[in-house]
């Protein structure tokens, strides 16, 4: 297990070297954990599901029904938005060089949302008989986010580490702008696709589907992949730009190509479920107490744990107050706000 | 009844204020009715009228509910599709009290007030038919639509096509005209036994 | 083999910053370079470490223009030590050492990468350090492991004789006594081991220890260039520092006050 994990890794992140065998193999861990929530949000819900059974096939047409076309679509989305919003937390906190980057917290999500809910609006006014084709939702999304971090980027260009500050008041803005905007767009807006507030602001994996869930797939194990495979150089930008450049690092190719993975990943998330704060900021910071900071532990690990808590809290969601849903945003506030209190200290401190 | 802070400016403005008892019945609404009669000072042959007129229905409701009393259906009431799962009637509500009115059992019976609900605790609960009011229904133009939602596609409502839109004021205001709309639902009730 | 510096010139924000600068590393030499604050030291280093491309002349490394050498190629033959930046997460001292391994693709075995890290450290005697984070280290001893991942960068096997050099800006600043002299003893053995070094200095009498040649930079230009006897002589001192220096022939030492 831990030989082919140490193969699937190096091959990811083009090289062996870099992590430790101790990290190797808590990232192990990381995905029995995973695998492990997997399983357990499967079996668990509304209508019971009876662990035996469902191994040896004998459940009721219902169940199967259940099972295949509601729960296992919501489980699988809930992984891959955990997994995205994990890594590209981590992504973002290595781009910026600054700990307190989370894509909720500095408007990429608000971004996201307010493209999706414009995608939905313009689409059902200027093209009547608009399919939502599958792709064009997402892409909406993954424009705002992008223009989001672009923004975000030219605005701290340079600051570094002293660009906190600077980040999340542009965080601040774009999450009012983008609130603005949708809370307009959901209130003259009679589409049925748009969805509500609530539903934007507080995060939802209710009433998704197949034919929705498959592209996202796509996007998002493409651009996590793809952050994965600039993991060392993450590492080099730590000393600054100008030394990154040094050791061989393409600056600008490697801004691109985070910025761009971080934006499909967060934006195809955020169109399907809407914004869920925090688990960017959260995620990443418990994989690092955990086992380090080298980012070729720390964003494969980011996406499992990021994977697990957001199964988990889905899980939560559907099951506390069964048969009424709590929003998922919710549930991840509740742990990420205080968390982030503890973090504004830990960062004073030192 | 409205919040307080404006029930005392109205008080402190002058206006003379009656508060009418609130009960989501039947019986409930026949006795609002008297008593909105008896402060607007109504004729007693006028006020007859009027509730000689409401008894009528309410007992032809009757009728129709008890005809329909071997087989009650399971109902769900929707308010609307707004955070990504339907947001439903629960104990002690107005739609509560009108799927009761109607004959019917409200499947969401584990909670109280109006909350979003899971798809699975909907298939689970398996309603029979679903009431939604024109306004929750908007969105989607037709209840065929809204039956091909995901989060209800798999009820016995959207495979019956026995999902019903109607004035949302008319079913959950109880006044006079929740009488007529309960009796509208329950004759539904009694098209789908046949 | 060298790396070179042929008659450029250096523009910033529409102002002069060097002119018509010539300058050669030799693989195997030591060179200087001192001047007053604004001759233009940091950037002249900045600009044959490939950082800022000048607007007149050519920066050449073995004869090739710098241009047509992409910048992976670039970490295999120099290294650099500037200004640092604070480092916004809690990685070892080791990783930060480790982070100047720059890797040949395959070629990169984990066994000669162990040792090569464990030489360095030893050499630089951070053995100590190793497992502590870095942020919680002196300013000096964060300097240190710079230096430590600059010679790893330059690391080859024993049996190569691929060109190396070494550029280093104030290295030695805020560093103690003992450690300003054992890094320079280093960088010593590193030139006689093949490897070309450039060393910004403030310092003149460190200049005078441990260089093999000096170049002497005054407002954006080169005054001489030569062997430390030649460059540092007490007229032409005296007149780029403005200040009157005095300067002993044998032991070479300079006074200034």
């Amino acid at each position: 297990m831990h030989l082919t994990m140490n193969r699937i890794l190096s091959s990811i992140t083009l090289n062996r070297l870099h992590i430790s065998p101790s990290q190797l193999f808590k990232l192990n861990f990381f995905v029995f954990l995973s695998a492990f929530c997997f399983l357990i949000a499967c079996v668990n819900g509304s209508i019971a599901v009876n662990l035996s059974d469902f191994l040896s096939g004998e459940i009721s047409e219902l169940t199967k029904i259940v099972l295949l076309e509601i729960r296992l679509p919501r489980v699988i989305l809930a992984a891959l938005v955990g997994a995205s919003l994990g890594i590209s937390g981590a992504a973002l906190q290595g781009l910026f060089r600054n700990p307190l980057a989370d894509p909720g917290l500095i408007g990429v999500s608000a971004g996201a949302a307010l493209g999706a809910t414009l995608v939905i609006v313009l689409g059902s006014k200027f093209l009547s008989g608009f399919m939502l084709g599958s792709f064009l939702l997402p892409l909406g999304a993954i424009s705002g986010a992008m223009l989001v971090i672009m923004m975000l980027y030219l605005l701290t260009r340079g600051f570094g580490y002293q660009g906190v500050t600077y980040m999340l008041l542009v965080g601040i803005a774009v999450n009012a702008i983008a609130g603005v905007g949708i809370g307009i767009l959901t209130f003259i807006s009679t589409d049925s696709e748009l969805r509500g507030l609530t539903f934007w602001t507080m995060g939802s994996f209710g009433g998704v589907t197949w034919p929705l869930l498959i592209p996202a797939i796509l996007i998002i194990l493409i651009s996590v992949t793809s952050m994965m495979t600039v993991s060392r150089n993450l590492d080099l930008i730590q000393l600054g730009e100008p030394e990154a450049y040094r050791l061989g690092v393409d600056v600008k190719r490697l801004k691109y190509k985070i910025i761009l993975s971080c934006a499909a990943a967060v934006g195809a998330s955020v169109s399907l479920s809407g914004m869920i704060g925090f688990v960017g900021l959260v995620v990443p910071h418990l994989v690092r107490l955990f086992g380090g900071v080298n980012h070729n532990y720390l964003l494969p690990g980011s996406a499992f744990i990021g994977a697990a808590l957001m199964i988990t809290a889905d899980m939560l969601s559907r099951t506390m107050i069964q048969p009424a849903e709590l929003p998922v945003g919710l549930i991840t506030s509740a742990i990420g706000s205080p968390f982030f209190l503890w973090l504004i200290f830990r960062i004073k401190r030192s | 009844m409205g919040p307080a802070a404006v029930m005392e400016q109205l008080a402190r403005v002058g206006i003379d204020i009656k508060i009418i008892p609130e009960e989501n019945t039947a019986t409930g609404i026949v006795d609002k009715v008297s008593c909105i009669a008896d402060i607007l000072d109504m004729a007693e042959a006028d006020k007859n009228l009027v509730l000689t007129k409401l008894d009528n229905e309410v007992n032809d409701l009757k009728n129709i509910v008890d005809e329909n009393k071997n087989d009650p259906k399971k109902v769900m009431f929707i308010l609307g599709m707004e955070s990504g799962s339907p947001t439903v009637g629960g104990i002690g509500t107005s739609a509560d009290g009108f799927i009761k009115m109607t004959g019917g059992i409200n499947v969401m019976d584990s909670f109280e007030g109006w909350k979003p609900v899971s798809t699975e605790s909907i298939i689970e609960a398996s309603p029979d038919f679903i009431i939604i009011s024109n306004r929750g229904l908007s969105s989607f133009k037709t209840v065929e639509k809204l039956g091909q939602h995901p989060t209800l596609v798999f009820t016995p409502a959207s495979k019956e096509n026995n999902i019903i839109a109607m004035d949302g004021m008319a079913m959950l205001g109880f006044g006079p005209r929740t009488i007529t709309s309960a009796k509208e639902v329950a004759l539904r009730y009694a098209s789908d036994n046949e | 083999m060298s790396i070179q510096a042929n008659s450029i010139d250096i523009n910033l924000n529409n102002r002069s910053i060097l002119k018509d600068v010539s300058l050669s590393v030799e693989q195997g030499e030591i060179l200087s370079v001192i001047g007053p604050n604004g001759a233009g030291k940091s950037t002249l280093l900045k600009s044959l470490a490939g950082d800022i491309k000048p607007s007149e002349g050519e920066i050449s490394y073995d004869r090739k223009n710098i241009d047509e050498i992409n910048i992976q190629e670039r970490a295999f033959t120099r290294s650099v030590m500037s200004q640092l930046q604070a480092i916004a997460f809690d990685f070892s001292v080791k990783e930060i050492i480790e982070m100047g391994w720059v890797s040949r693709g395959e070629s990169t075995y984990a066994k000669e990468f162990e040792d090569a890290v464990m030489e360095v450290v030893i050499k630089c005697g951070v053995k100590s350090l190793i497992n502590r984070n870095f942020n919680t280290l002196s300013g000096g001893e964060q300097r240190r492991i710079h230096f430590a991942r600059t010679l790893l960068q330059l690391w080859r096997p024993s049996n190569s004789d691929d060109p190396k050099y070494l550029l280093l800006d104030e290295p030695t600043a805020n560093l103690d006594l003992t450690y300003e002299v054992k890094l320079l003893n280093i960088v010593k053995e590193a030139a006689s081991e093949g490897a070309g070094v450039m060393l910004v200095l403030h310092d003149l009498n460190l200049a005078a220890k441990f260089s093999d040649k000096i170049a002497l930079l005054n407002k954006g230009s080169v005054v001489k260039t030569g062997t430390p006897k030649e460059v540092l002589n007490p007229d032409i001192l005296s007149e780029v520092y403005d200040i009157d220096i005095k300067v002993q022939e044998d032991p070479l030492f300079i006074t200034y006050y």
